[in-house]
């Protein structure tokens, strides 16, 4: 297995491991606005990335620079997903609770019901970049056996932590 | 390749205990959905395990009880790896007091205590997590990384849950009727499932022989209605073979109805006999793909597919393939489908032990 493309995304800066890219950033639209007129960013869907959460639209953006970073390599329709351990969605799951419950508990919002899915961030990256293989989240203790486990060409790792999220895709031994 | 077998099974759902149990319900086309006492639904039913209504002690979560339910049922020796499938985990914790808590972690802890398990993995994919589960274990069976595994689905009827589908109008006012031309949503239920996968079996019950996994990458609740990469995932799973029975995803809902019917249209003009337990045990989120695992086994064993519960006029797409009957079926294995949140689809192919 080789990492093919890498991209962090902290509070202020986006960096990628390959190409050297830096930005930096105040706001999230700004950063997408920088990745996006890259000559070299992949076609990408970004018509719904004003109504996500901070972790969906950092998942997204480190996806697309991770993808930059890949060059010609990138290959969506060979490229599972794997959001892999970090952090969870107790945050999103918190604040679909209390706004359920400050509004009487008579009904939730959908918009915050969604993200309580750990599995979503990742969702949001595939529509975006048009990824079609395998999506999941697992929390373990072995990463090489849980990328394996994709049967794909390509895996790209997400995982949130700590106000950073780091996108990484590898090549397999896998064929398509 | 290592071939990787279904030893033992253990199910909790609203219908009762055990495959035998379940089946036989699902057999005489037996519904569970009731009031939930535990939590205001508004009106709504659920298939609820009313039984545990009593036994959940104070801080303990409804999950932690049904995942006890399933140890009872199985050997006293298990593997040592666990994998747990489940979209919300213990979320009734974060319910009791509103303090962010990682819901799916605090069970997925409760269960490797439980189960005495040495190494634990969540495995998080939202209503395909069940399928999803099982395919990672048998992976690494596969693999070698190791010999056997238990996996576990697990998910309860909370209020969290049931708020959040009702925002996104996705519940039927009454009961589901998957297949059905009046389906009109999903109802939701409660259960905890387990299989041991092995590679080294003594009595197994049925074979996991192949899978496929995409993402529609179109829509992040709605399934692609033209079901074209949910029929890629069948097709993989499939291989050129034609499954003798079909457990679908069937939720109830129109989109789901669409998706799945165009993908399993797309690659078999003649649809086999298929059937949704989700009328039956509600929509089980995390544990749905586990059970219908064991259910396909059972279906196995018997050469029978239960009826359709709920089933009233039925989408032409489906006309051929949807009973209100007892179906015998022809050799092959039973194809089993998940679909999930954020376009996630999964399809899993399980043969006889034999």
């Amino acid at each position: 297995m080789s990492i093919i493309g890498q991209a962090t995304i902290t509070t202020t800066t986006a960096s990628a491991l390959r190409s050297g890219l830096v930005f930096s950033f105040t706001e999230l639209a700004g950063l997408r606005d920088q990745i996006i007129s890259r000559p070299e960013c992949p076609a990408c869907d970004l018509s719904d990335f004003r109504r996500a959460g901070p972790n969906v639209k950092r998942t997204i953006l480190a996806a697309i620079l991770a993808a930059i970073d890949c060059g010609t390599q990138w290959q969506p329709d060979a490229t599972a997903l794997l959001g892999w351990n970090g952090d969870g969605c107790a945050a999103e799951n918190a604040l679909f609770w209390q706004d359920y419950v400050t509004n009487g508990r008579t009904q939730g919002r959908g918009t915050l019901f969604v993200p309580t899915l750990c599995s979503i961030p990742l969702c949001e990256a595939a529509i975006a970049l048009g990824i079609h293989g395998a999506a999941a989240y697992l929390h373990g203790p072995d990463l090489a056996e849980a990328i394996a486990a994709r049967h794909a060409p390509f895996v790209m790792t997400i995982t949130i932590a700590d106000s950073q999220t780091t996108a990484t895709v590898l090549e397999t031994p896998h064929e398509a | 390749m290592t071939d990787v077998w279904i030893e033992h099974t253990a199910l909790k759902t609203a219908l009762g205990e055990g495959a035998e149990t379940t089946f036989a319900a699902l057999l005489a086309k037996q519904t569970s959905f009731t009031a939930p006492l535990h939590f205001d639904s508004k009106g709504r039913v659920l298939a609820i395990c009313h039984d545990l209504d009593h036994r959940i002690a104070p801080g303990q979560s409804r999950a932690e009880a049904l995942l006890a339910s399933l140890r009872q049922q199985l050997p006293d020796r298990l593997p040592e790896r666990l994998y747990l499938a489940t979209t919300v985990g213990a979320i009734d914790l974060l319910e009791k007091d509103g303090n962010p808590i990682e819901t799916s972690r605090a069970l997925l802890d409760c269960a490797k205590r439980l189960f005495g398990a040495r190494q634990a993995w969540l495995v998080a994919a939202a209503c395909a997590s069940g399928q999803v589960a099982i395919t990672t274990a048998a992976a690494a069976i596969r693999a070698g990384q190791c010999a056997d595994a238990l996996v576990v689905g697990c998910d309860i009827a909370s209020e969290f849950v049931t708020a959040g589908f009702a925002s996104l109008g996705a519940l039927a006012a009454t009961t589901p009727r998957p297949y059905s031309q009046d389906r009109d949503g999903m109802t939701l239920g409660e259960a905890a499932a387990a299989v041991v996968l092995t590679a080294r079996p003594k009595q197994p019950c049925g074979r996991i022989t192949a899978w496929g996994e995409t993402c529609d990458a179109a829509h992040i609740t709605a399934p692609d209605r033209a079901g074209t990469w949910l029929g890629r995932a069948c097709q993989t799973a499939l291989a050129g073979r034609t499954p003798a029975a079909i457990i679908g995803h069937g939720t109830g809902t129109v989109y789901n109805d669409d998706a799945e019917l165009a993908a399993l249209t797309s690659l078999m003009p003649t649809l086999p006999p298929l059937f949704s337990l989700k009328a039956n045990l509600g929509h089980t989120m995390g544990a749905t793909g586990v059970i219908q695992a064991i259910i396909a086994t059972a279906i196995l064993q018997r050469r029978q597919l239960p009826p359709q519960a709920g089933l009233t006029i039925p989408d032409p797409r489906a006309a051929q393939a949807v009973s209100a009957l007892p179906a015998a079926i022809r050799d092959g294995g039973i194809l089993s489908i998940n679909a999930g949140f954020g376009g996630i689809n999964h399809a899993l192919l399980v043969e006889k032990a034999s």
